[in-house]
């Protein structure tokens, strides 16, 4: 116990020296304020158009009914906001004829500008309308919130493996070698410190993104389940580069498996969902869905996902384990 | 100059290829490939929209049949559409009932969907009545295509203008990073200092050699992905012109660290910012002026017009020009940084 104490002692006087703790405040910080700023832009997306000046008053006050009207002075100046890289039809009007310009590539452009124009030029409606509104919290905003979730245990492994690797390269490994230090130790402390960055990065973002009102319970044994993720990303980045040079290059890697997978999963059809088994990190994402989005989004509850993660996540590190020891020299 | 640049290069190179950076290269571009092989073209993601038409004549229903609509997005009742509005939290319901000349409607919208938006479904679907009413008259329009050879980009190789922009372009700005601060630390960077060198030669050698890798890395993934299709000359210079604009930027920014644990931080949350432009890439309807702003905007737009054949002329000429003023100012700020904090400042 005093041993792991020490090492997290000296995990922490790194953290001071590096000033890594004003960026573990910092980092989920940012990463919330973000997804606050954009998710209510991205679940309200409008649909916009783009008109030229010449264009009736009446006709384009119709039109603002249904989209947002930009308007420009003549048709090349029109072309030009049509050629931009977002998704805007352009209507132009002249001496009462109406060209809808493209510029090929929208999703359903012709149908979608020919409703427009239908709707801006004949205001008469011959069906009545019911709209019930079921407010529901973002989508966007949900799986933002798991997606920095993960990053948040991610910073706290990354912290880590920059401490292990400062070990190696000032030789306290090889002072360790020599001492009763043993790898279980070792491994406890690293875990114990990824824990502790790691949640409180995961805490301020909820609090942020979130508010205080979320099952806490189910966040903690969810993060808890997930902390041996951090230990073997800590394993695979810190453990088994000796530079920092080559840790850059095995994080590139890690990093990407760790933060697409997730992602992709969410876009392929269920019926491929089977190759993200292998991962942890797919049923880590999972808990979070269960929690964040609801049980009717994942393939399996709340307690199957923390299951799954953890036993997969010891598979791996039961194979990490004796190799990192070989290599670090430990008992 | 030039013996002393290439000697620089070649320091580099060695380093880059001890560390693994090279492997790791290999082994994502494979990830790529396989993943453009293994992808379906084409996988429906949007939001969904459930019909239930509870006329009694069931002409809506067959309304909706003749225009294609995917029959298992219309449901037999309406408790069906409740379950499938349970289980899909951003699907909408629409319910028809009361006849032709009576017409009603009841929209059931989960979430914040604009008002605009609302209006729209209601119109589109009021047309689709008077359609069947045959009193609808579409208003007389010429449909101007600016670019008539564009198709639908297939979903397995709409990440490749995504890899292009995060990974082909950054190695200088990572790995470039990443060697200043082991130079300071194994002391090389102190000699140099002493050496003829100087700043001009620093900056280059980095920019030359990630730009060289970079270009290779992304004309071989785009020539087994493409083919022989896209303009490769537009494609390296674009390579070019956005990789050494990343790699001046991560040496101006990394000086002002004293390691990399502290730079790392810094470095992610610009790399994360950076990355905005994905949602707007993803979504180009979303596109916000301040996303607009972030140099990577228009980097991915530039990669997906020069591989999609996408874009006018005047577009990617845009694209470059801004990209060139980038670069000027890229360059200044990284020379001064550079030359200041990293060849004059204590170490």
């Amino acid at each position: 116990m005093k041993r792991i104490f020490t090492i997290l002692r000296q995990d922490w006087t790194n953290v001071l020296r590096d000033n890594l703790l004003f960026y573990i405040f910092l980092a989920p910080v940012i990463m919330a304020v973000a997804v606050r700023l954009l998710a209510p832009s991205i679940e309200t997306i409008n649909v916009r158009v783009a008109v030229n000046e010449a264009m009736p008053q009446a006709v384009q006050q119709n039109l603002s009914y249904y989209a947002i009207v930009s308007t420009y002075p003549d048709r090349e100046a029109l072309i030009t906001r049509v050629e931009k890289n977002d998704d805007v039809p352009g209507i132009y009007w002249e001496d009462g004829q109406f060209e809808i310009i493209l510029q090929g590539n929208e999703q359903e452009g012709e149908e979608l500008s020919q409703i427009l124009l239908s709707a801006a030029t004949s205001s008469a409606q011959v069906s009545s309308f019911t709209v019930i509104t079921h407010p529901r919290d973002s989508l966007f905003g949900e799986y933002a919130l798991i997606f920095v979730l993960m990053t948040a245990v991610m910073l706290g492994a990354i912290v880590e493996s920059f401490n292990m690797v400062q070990d190696k390269e000032s030789g306290m490994v090889r002072a360790w070698a020599v001492s009763p230090l043993r790898m279980f130790e070792m491994t406890a402390a690293r875990a114990l410190f990824a824990m502790l960055a790691g949640l409180l990065m995961i805490v301020i973002a909820i609090l942020i993104i979130a508010g205080g009102g979320v099952p806490w319970g189910q966040v903690l044994i969810g993060y808890l389940a997930s902390i041996g993720i951090a230990v073997l990303m800590g394993f695979l980045l810190g453990g088994l580069s000796n530079t920092q040079l080559q840790m850059m290059a095995i994080m590139k890697f890690v990093v990407m498996l760790y933060s697409a997978l997730p992602i992709l999963s969410i876009l392929v059809p269920d019926k491929w969902l089977f190759l993200f088994y292998p991962f942890p990190n797919y049923w880590m994402f999972v808990i979070f869905q269960n929690i964040f989005v609801g049980s009717g989004s994942a393939p399996v509850g709340f307690w199957g996902a923390c299951g799954l993660t953890l036993a997969v996540t010891l598979v791996y590190l039961a194979v990490l384990f004796p190799i990192l020891r070989k290599k670090l020299r430990l008992k | 100059m030039i013996r002393k640049l290439a000697n620089l290069i070649a320091q580099d190179l060695r380093l880059t290829f001890r560390s693994g950076h090279i492997y790791v290269i290999l082994a994502i571009a494979a990830i790529i490939l396989i993943l453009v092989f293994a992808l379906p073209a084409e996988v429906n993601t949007e939001a969904k929209e459930y019909f239930v038409d509870a006329s009694e004549t069931g002409i809506f229903e067959q309304a909706l049949a003749s225009l294609g609509a995917e029959p298992s997005l219309i449901l037999p009742s309406e408790t069906d559409l409740q379950t499938a509005l349970a289980e899909s939290q951003r699907a909408l319901g629409v319910i028809f009932r009361g006849s032709l000349d009576a017409p009603e409607f009841e929209i059931i919208v989960q979430g914040n969907i604009s008002d605009e938006n609302i209006h729209l479904l209601e119109k589109t679907l009021d047309t689709l009545i008077q359609s069947l009413r045959g009193t609808y008259q579409p208003v007389e329009a010429d449909i101007t295509l600016l670019n008539e050879n564009i198709e639908p980009i297939p979903l397995n190789k709409n990440m490749i203008p995504i890899f292009m922009s995060f990974e082909v372009i950054l190695l200088g700005f990572l790995i470039g990073a990443v060697l200043i601060f082991q130079s300071k630390q194994e002391g090389t960077l102190r000699s140099y200092r002493v050496s003829p060198g100087g700043t001009l030669i620093f900056i280059l050698s980095k920019v030359i050699l990630y730009d060289v890798i970079s270009l290779i890395y992304g004309l071989v993934v785009a020539l087994i992905a493409f083919g022989p299709a896209p303009n490769y000359l537009q494609l390296s210079l674009l390579i070019l012109a956005s990789s050494t604009l990343m790699t001046l930027m991560g040496l101006a920014i990394a000086v002002f660290f004293t390691n990399i644990s502290e730079w790392f931080f810094a470095g992610a949350t610009l790399l994360i910012v950076s990355m905005l432009p994905v949602l707007s890439y993803a979504m180009p309807v979303f596109s916000p002026a301040f996303i607009t702003w972030i140099p990577t905007y228009g980097i991915i737009f530039g990669f997906r017009d020069v591989l999609f054949g996408m874009g006018s002329a005047a577009t990617l000429n845009q694209t470059f020009l801004t990209l060139g003023l980038s670069l000027l100012i890229g360059f200044a700020f990284s020379y001064l940084a550079v030359d200041k904090r990293l060849m004059k400042a204590g170490l």
